[in-house]
């Protein structure tokens, strides 16, 4: 602790050091004592236009030369800058496409600029690896950057969210539909074979998470965490989205490469904004949004038929709808008792619709998000400065949901000397969750499932919402929930010795989304301190140092009288981290030869720390109601609390990187890095990270007419890597803590390393084209990529005879390919009116390239009935069904389903080689994401669409199983055209017309089984036909030989006598009633719930409007604008669960691909007002 | 230049701070995890004696092999017969541990490190042990990777397996290398302390492996005579040589302290459920014999029937005394059951179905029939039953073996009255010439009865209230189904008593010694008279090298017979 503590305070002392040096602070000598500006300055205003048709210029850069002064055009071209006294100075202004011009201000206050269109190439510059300032053009790789202008974040928490279908070559996945969720980011495909190994455990796109650098520091993988099944968050969920200025996607391994260990799976580049281009002296800037959002979609839910047991019998307690149809008069004739929430008194009635058409859409309230940020601002010749303060409060859709975050950041630089400057930043994060509800699976405590499985007959949402979620006078000890049982008894006679109340059937929904809390609270500490040192032309000196501490702290809080959890249960978690980043760098750039040769290398050594602390307890019974404490837990819980304070790591690096141009035209970069990890003497390992790319520009070596303005070819190749330092092969003997009668025993450990193990490397090629025409009106590039991610390291088994349980080896390697375009084309340009279509697409494909044989190839079980294969030419991501449906293979009835007595899972075949020949259900991850964008903009007017559409894979909805399984599915409407080839009858499809009786059924000998079964069902629902339905497959005669010698697979190619077809004769058909039929039997077959994840989302609609200048002005403001935003504003989806593939998640974050509940597709809307002064 | 420097310094403080912070952490990771941190063997021989005679002795709560022996059937495990032994574990069993991974990974530490420290006694004795388990294992499965095992850290991940005969080999080998370093008296190594068998005596380790050897050769005596080899004179040497294990105090079994679960006898009831303790049930087979010779040990090792179904009128209790441990009996009226609850279908040992009538007011009733144990004689849920881990009406363990620890109690790997049976049978088949069968014989049942704590003196009329329980021992070798009278069944008697004799010591020893000898004849009919399987000759390979190690795994089934069967008779029994 006390080392963290004196790195922070380190940090914490500078800043505290810096105004207390008075002058040191531009502001504190520039601001006059009235606040006014000094009278040394004068204002200098203009519009800035094109030559050719006289439009206004919108974000036109102009900058005081030789000086950092600089200010930008507003939307109508004009600006405004403070320039110091006197006639000597110029002004440049600049705009990508255009030739950039340089004034003389002399005396004038006046300045109107015209600019030429430009044939020459971009000179835009773009910040890379470490912080570096790079011309694009340069560039040998793929790079994509979305700035502050194109993302708008109103009505969201997480800037990652405001990046898709703007970035390509990057899938992304929101933990949740919720505005506030992480998102998992992966670019360039999953590649992990460790995901795959990790099964039901594990996730494939999240072991391949990217670095986050903030400022040139890198501070941690975008790894999403979830705590008790709760999306707790990572760094992006912390940041501010105001406090950015622009992201930047490194794709490419060249451009990581210089990150070396860490930067295996690419790189989010952040850059933060500053005073730098701020208004000259004091700004403000306030933007203030509010959104409200909205669940929009929810799964088919069946509203014709009553509560009923898995027999058909008449139910309150529990929540299954297997029961009678609405109209039936017949059989729903006797009253029932049902606790009635509102009067908390118990009834008697028959069964009557009461409830919601979509229970779980009126569950969900209207989710509200206010986010308030004031900015302060300081330009100045010595130096700027920039704070702001943030606060974001969100009231989820679910109720008694909530998500509160303040940030306040600061950025300041300062000028020492012309050759020396001094830059600094700090923020500091609190995220605050006062409670989240775990949304996931047919858990007692997700409010989602209690709400999606309402029947009909019970309670509207209104009367849930309106009624105590506590029994009158038994406040925090007894819920009150119409599942109750044992009618008409004393509450108290219900608990039994132990104290455990079993009288629960179910938790309400209320009573699980407000009465059962999950809290977190995530601090976030980061800060950054930077010196750059021109020690003389043309080298520059650079020192960098970022810390980064967050410290979590969660809370479970069951009370008691929950289901299952009768006593309550109370759970605490803390951890805490720190990271420390440090650079030094030594930049050199030069031209020679009559400048037809640019070196432009930069040298550096990095050092990084970090250590992280753990410690947690928690579980159930507590001794007294609302006792949310340690004491209040069982001594086995209590004993069982873990304390883990894990040893530091860190690892240094060095680094060089050098790009050489020849005559502007031709880009050759090398770079090249080498990490050492690891602490002791055995850990240390060293490896090379090498890449290289080469870039052309074409058009400056052809003149290639005015059609083509621009046009580059390009290529990388590049080896990133994953730090791990070499484990030891080598056994440890040491003292056991056990002894045998006083004698101390000793103890041997040390895992298996093969004596070969080879890093782990992910090995880029990319080639590509970037392209600008027709007076830059159509641009685009194009890059197609292969990344091979070789000797993934994993402990893999090995037979216990060679001494060991597993090996650390390498196991082979996954090849991702794809290609990544985008196309812009700019229709109309006129004065008033900027149109800008962009159209993008990146595909993905990994593939398992090379497997070591000694290894076999395996599947791995996963959540919903499904397996990972782990195979070569399997991809990252396939899903097989652990019990695919088995259809007979030859003769009369081939292609039909095979059925035993209790359906056809029971017959399916399970053997590996029948499970990959007719397993598979597809890929979790789409094939290709697209993006198709308009952006318009009117005089003062900007309008807005982004769309997504996700294009192949496939999802498994466990929801689904759970829906059928309580009954409540619409299972004709789920099914569609599949169930009638599945099913006839059915209780969705009208049942049968009729029925035989069960006794004359199956009366041949070998039938017995069958016999007794039809006894058994067909009186239940008392043998209403209208309930029942049955398979459309075959099964086997029992008379037919014997079937125990039989193989499963020998089953489906049996002579055609062997079968008889189910319905053929009624006499001879194996019946179901609906839970056997629809519940039980679909427990476990993955085939029958998976979906096509093909979906396309209007993401979002922006329409900002920016005041007139004139208006404005009197105002005494900068500028003011006002934006309405839609987001998610429309979902299509191929599946009829009408669930969004994106968001399909097991639980938390396990199980991707496999969707579990979680909450439905949310659209947002809002507005947000902004205005500078 | 005066705020530069100051600037440039302040970065640099702050660097270096943060540089530097960890540095108390890697020392402390140094002294905490520096590998070859400790490096003497005596602390891992203590581990390798402990974890070999713990494992070993383990075979006592084994219920596949106390029933293979014909010596307990058990209550929890019902549907015994045919799955116990065709049913693949996953790992290699070493009574629960996997022997490659553990213990034989713990051997080879000692015979590095303590070749390092010179102390070439302590090598001796992880050879020793090593010979214990290359021996176990190799006559549970057959085939098994040997020379070629735990060499994972010099890359061999798929070990060959070797045949029985050069297994065979390799034992003697280490054997003799064992004892010739520990005869020589400058060898160094076994500190008293740290031995926790022999404390440091290396004359007894030379008698554990002398005996060990004998055992050995005995079980591959024909087969190593049908491949050209007699190893007679290997027997006659160990005989002669006097130099084996010959008292109690010879005996190699670890003693417990039974402070805690983990350092007490297995069927102790102080910590844990006790089931195990109860649901073990001695078969008629054993109790009809012991019954039959009056056998002392009986009184040791077992108690009388608990909740006997009786021919009393009415439900009565009493308290008796054996050995010092009183019971209480209570007697329930068979008047309560109905006339089908007090017989139990079963079949004979010919497999003829027989219904076994319960013996009113039973004392010593051992268990019929290996299917449902528990439910045998009204069950469940009638008075006197005692559930799933219990059938109170049938004889249970005593009180004794219900302790934490004691003289009797040990981890046995191998005792002297075992290496006087096999003297005595080694002599009757004139493979030795030194001694008298009857000598040896009569000894070995006498280190038996000493080693349960049975006293030689006058026997009372009655054992019931006795605190300890005396026997004339030269009365009871006199007796008629004990004596032997110099024909050829004289290997019966001495197969009967070395059965008997190994009850609770040494039950893997006794499942191996009937599948080399067929004696006692009885024990091999209980598996084909309630199955379709035959008497199980061996255990299936694991999972793990059948889908790890598959060549190796494919040519080890091919070599024997060519399928992974219980059925396939190994080198030794061929």
């Amino acid at each position: 602790m006390s080392t963290n503590r004196k790195s922070i305070c380190f940090l914490f002392s500078i800043w505290l050091l810096w105004p207390s040096g008075g002058d040191l602070l531009a502001f504190g000598s520039r601001m006059a004592p009235n606040g006014n500006i000094a009278q040394a300055e004068r204002t200098v205003t203009g519009k800035v236009t094109a030559e050719k048709d006289g439009t206004a210029l919108p974000g036109v850069s102009i900058l005081v030369k030789g000086t950092t002064n600089g200010t930008s055009t507003d939307v109508n071209g004009n600006y405004s800058i403070v320039v110091a006294e006197g006639t000597s100075q110029v002004l440049t202004f600049s705009y990508i496409g255009y030739t950039s011009q340089e004034l003389a201000i002399g005396n004038s206050s006046v300045l109107n600029v015209s600019l030429a269109e430009s044939t020459e190439i971009l000179s835009e510059v773009v910040v890379t690896s470490l912080g570096m300032k790079k011309e694009r053009r340069s560039l040998g790789y793929n790079m994509s950057t979305v700035t502050a202008d194109e993302m708008e974040t109103a009505g969201t928490s997480n800037a990652l969210k405001a990046l898709e279908s703007k970035v390509t070559g990057v899938q992304m996945n929101s933990l949740t539909s919720s505005p506030t969720s992480s998102v998992m980011f992966n670019i360039r495909g999953a590649s992990s074979l460790a995901g795959i190994m990790k099964g039901q455990n594990g996730n494939i796109n999240n072991e391949t998470q990217p670095l986050i650098v903030v400022n040139g520091i890198p501070l941690s993988s975008n790894t999403v965490g979830t705590t008790s099944g709760i999306d707790a968050g990572n760094f992006m969920t912390t940041i501010n989205p105001n406090d950015i200025e622009s992201i930047s996607v490194l794709k490419g391994a060249s451009a990581s490469a210089l990150y070396g260990s860490s930067a295996g799976n690419g790189v989010i580049l952040i850059t933060t904004k500053s005073g730098a281009g701020a208004k000259k002296g004091i700004g403000v800037s306030v933007n203030s949004a509010v959104s409200f959002d909205r669940g929009f979609s929810a799964p088919p839910v069946q509203r014709t038929f009553f509560q009923g047991g898995e027999e058909g019998e008449a139910q309150t307690a529990d929540k299954k709808g297997l029961g009678w149809h609405i109209d039936d008069k017949v059989n729903n004739n006797t009253p029932v008792w049902r606790w009635n929430i509102g009067t908390q008194e118990w009834e008697k009635s028959v069964l009557e619709a009461r409830g919601d058409q979509n229970p779980l859409l009126a569950f969900l309230r209207t989710g509200t998000m206010n986010d308030n940020n004031v900015a302060v601002t300081g330009n100045y010749d010595k130096g700027n400065y920039r704070v702001n303060l943030g606060n974001m409060t969100h009231n989820a859709v679910v109720p008694g949901n909530k998500t509160v975050r303040n940030t306040v950041s600061f950025d300041a630089q300062y000028k020492v000397t012309n050759n020396l400057s001094v830059s600094s930043q700090a923020s500091y994060s609190r995220t605050f969750v006062p409670n989240q509800s775990h949304v996931y699976g047919k858990r007692e405590d997700n409010p989602l499932a209690h709400a999606m499985s309402m029947p009909i007959n019970m309670p509207k949402m209104s009367e849930w919402r309106n009624a105590d979620t506590w029994l009158t006078d038994w406040n925090g000890t007894y819920q009150n929930t119409p599942y109750l049982n044992n009618p008409g008894e004393g509450r108290l006679s219900r608990v039994n010795a132990d104290g455990f109340d079993k009288a629960i059937g179910k938790n309400g929904p209320y009573f699980a989304a407000n009465n059962i809390i999950r809290t977190y609270a995530k601090d976030n500490v980061f800060g950054r301190v930077q010196l750059d040192w021109k020690i003389g032309q043309p080298f520059l000196f650079t020192v960098r140092s970022g810390i980064n501490h967050e410290n979590f702290v969660f809370e479970r809080k069951t009370p008691w009288g929950s289901e299952r959890v009768e006593k309550g249960g109370y759970e605490q978690e803390h951890t805490n981290n720190i990271n420390v980043r440090s650079d030094v760098l030594l930049s050199y750039n030069k031209y020679f030869l009559d400048d037809q040769l640019s070196i432009d290398a930069l040298g550096g050594f990095s050092y990084n720390f970090g250590e992280s602390n753990r410690s947690r307890f928690g579980g159930n019974e507590l001794t007294t109601p609302n006792a949310f404490n340690f004491n209040a837990l069982p001594a086995g819980v209590r004993q069982a609390a873990e304390f883990n304070r894990n040893y530091s790591g860190r690892n240094y690096g060095a680094y060089a990187t050098a790009t050489f141009g020849w005559q502007n035209m031709l880009y050759l970069e090398l770079s090249g890095r080498n990490d050492w990890v690891g602490i002791l003497p055995h850990e240390k390992d060293n490896h090379f990270y090498p890449g290289a790319s080469l870039s052309w520009v074409a058009s400056e070596t052809f003149s290639m007419g005015s059609a083509v303005n621009f046009l580059k070819l390009r290529g990388s190749y590049a080896e990133t890597g994953y730090g791990i330092g070499r484990p030891v092969n080598l056994d440890r003997y040491g003292i056991s803590t056990d002894t045998w009668n006083g004698v101390t025993m000793g103890s041997i450990s040390g895992d298996l390393v093969d004596a070969n193990i080879n890093p782990e490397l992910n090995v880029t090629k990319e080639i590509g084209v970037d392209f600008r025409a027709f007076n830059n009106r159509v641009t685009g590039e194009f890059t197609a990529y292969s990344k091979r991610h070789i000797n993934q390291i994993q402990n893999l088994p090995v037979v216990g005879s060679s001494g060991f349980g597993s090996v650390l080896t390498n196991m082979g390697s996954v090849k991702s390919t794809g290609i990544e375009a985008s196309l812009t084309v700019t229709p109309v340009r006129s004065k008033d009116w900027e149109v800008n279509v962009t159209g993008n697409v990146s595909t993905f494909k990994s593939v398992i390239e090379e497997l070591d044989s000694r290894f076999d190839e395996k599947f791995y079980s996963y959540q919903g009935s499904a397996l990972l294969p782990l195979f070569q030419g399997s991809q990252v991501g396939d899903l097989y069904a652990s019990d695919p449906i088995s259809y007979i293979k030859t003769g009369k009835y081939k292609g039909m389903m095979l059925m035993g007595i209790e359906g056809i899972v029971e017959e399916a075949v399970t053997t590996t080689d029948h499970i990959r020949n007719n397993g598979y259900l597809g890929n979790m991850n789409p094939k290709a994401i697209m993006g198709f964008n308009v952006d318009t903009k009117y005089k003062n007017w900007r309008f807005n669409v982004v769309t997504s559409l996700r294009v192949g894979g496939v999802f498994i909805s466990e929801t689904q199983k759970i829906m059928i399984d309580d009954g409540m599915a619409d299972i004709k409407k789920i099914y569609g055209d599949k169930y009638d080839e599945y099913w006839t009858g059915g209780r969705f499809a009208g049942g049968l017309p009729s029925m035989p009786n069960p006794d004359d059924m199956f009366t041949g000998e070998g039938f017995e089984e069958y016999r007794e079964k039809m006894q058994n069902f067909m009186p239940l629902y008392n043998g209403d036909p209208r309930y029942f339905g049955y398979w459309n497959g075959v099964f086997i005669d029992p008379n037919y030989g014997d079937q125990s010698n039989m193989t499963q697979e020998e089953k489906l190619s049996l002579p055609d006598e062997a079968y008889i077809k189910n319905g053929e004769d009624p006499l001879m058909t194996n019946y179901l009633h609906p839970y056997h039929m629809e519940g039980q039997e679909l427990w476990s077959g993955a085939q029958f719930r998976t979906h096509d994840a093909t979906s396309f989302k209007i993401k979002e609609i922006n329409i900002t409007y920016y005041f007139n200048r004139s208006v404005v002005e009197k105002l005494r403001l900068q500028d003011v604008y006002i934006t309405a935003f839609a987001k998610n504003v429309m979902f299509w989806a191929k599946n009829r669960m009408n669930e969004d593939p994106e968001n399909a998640f097991y639980d938390g974050i396990s199980g991707m691909g496999v969707a579990q509940f979680g909450l439905p597709p949310i659209r947002t809307m809002g507005l947000k007002l902004g205005f500078n002064f | 230049m005066i705020k530069k420097i100051k600037y440039l310094a302040l970065g640099s403080v702050m660097i270096l701070g943060a540089s530097c912070s960890d540095q108390l952490r890697i020392d402390e990771r140094e002294t905490s995890f520096e590998v070859n941190y400790f490096t003497y063997s005596r602390y891992q021989l203590t581990t390798a004696i402990v974890d070999v005679a713990k494992a070993y002795g383990k075979a006592v709560e084994d219920a596949p092999k106390g029933q293979a022996a014909l010596y307990f059937m058990d209550c929890y495990s019902s549907d015994q017969i045919g799955s116990f032994y065709t049913t693949a574990e996953q790992n290699w069993d070493f009574q629960g541990d996997n022997a490659y991974t553990k213990q034989l990974r713990t051997l080879a530490a000692i015979n590095k490190l303590a070749t390092d420290e010179d102390n070439m006694a302590n090598v001796a004795a992880a050879d020793i042990l090593k010979a214990v388990i290359g021996a176990y294992l190799t006559e549970k499965y057959g085939n098994i990777p040997f020379t070629e095992a735990s060499q994972g850290r010099d890359g061999n991940l798929f070990p060959e397996f070797d045949s029985q005969q050069a297994i065979y080999e390799n034992l003697f080998d280490l054997l003799n290398n064992a004892i010739s370093i520990l005869s020589n008296p400058s060898s160094k190594g076994l500190p008293p302390d740290h031995d926790v068998l022999f404390k440091g005596d290396k004359t007894k380790w030379i008698k554990f492996a002398n005996s060990l050897k004998f055992r050995l050769i005995m079980h591959s005596y024909d087969a190593f005579k049908k491949a050209g080899k007699d190893l007679s004179g290997e027997l006659q040497a160990i005989a002669s040589g006097n130099s084996y294990m010959s008292t109690v105090a010879d005996n190699a079994s670890l003693s417990f302290s039974g402070s805690e679960e983990r350092q007490a006898w297995y069927l102790q009831t102080k910590w844990g459920t006790g089931n195990k303790y109860t649901e073990q049930k001695p078969t008629k087979y054993l109790i009809d014999q012991m019954v039959a010779l009056d056998d002392p040990r009986m009184y040791v090792i077992f108690a009388p029937v608990l909740s006997p179904i009786s021919s009393k009128t009415s439900e009565t209790t009493e308290d008796i005394k054996i050995n010092g441990y009183t019971y209480s009996i209570t007697y329930y009226p068979s008047t309560l059951y109905q006339p089908s609850d007090l017989e139990a279908s079963g079949r004979d040992l010919d497999g003829r179905a027989v219904t076994v009538p319960y013996e009113l007011d039973a004392m010593w009733f051992g268990s019929t029939n290996p299917l449902s144990v528990n439910l045998h004689y009204a069950g469940s849920g009638l008075p006197g039953a005692n559930g799933f881990y219990d059938n109170r009406r049938i004889t249970g363990l005593s009180k004794l073996i219900a302790e934490a620890n004691g003289d009797n109690l040990k981890a046995v790997i191998m005792e002297a009255d075992e290496m006087a049976f096999l003297l005595a049978e080694a002599r009757q088949r004139g493979l030795i010439s030194a001694g008298s069968v009857k000598e040896y014989y009569e000894n070995g049942i006498k280190l038996s009865f000493q080693r349960w704590g049975v006293q030689d003196g006058q026997k009372p009329a009655t054992h019931i209230g006795s605190d300890r329980i005396i026997e004339n021992f030269n009365a009871y070798v006199e007796k008629a189904g004990v004596a032997l009278d110099g024909t050829a069944a004289d290997l019966d008697k001495i197969a009967l008593q070395k059965w008997l004799s190994m009850l609770l010591t040494n039950q893997t020893e006794a499942y191996t010694d009937f599948r080399r000898t067929g004696k006692p004849a009885f024990i091999g009919k209980i598996a084909p008279s309630f199955s379709t399987y035959e008497y199980p000759q061996r255990y299936v390979y694991p999972l793990d090298e059948a889908s790890n190690n598959r060549a190796n795994y494919e040519a080890a089934v091919a070599s024997q017979g060519g399928k992974d069967l219980p059925s396939a008779k190994m080198w030794i029994l061929e």
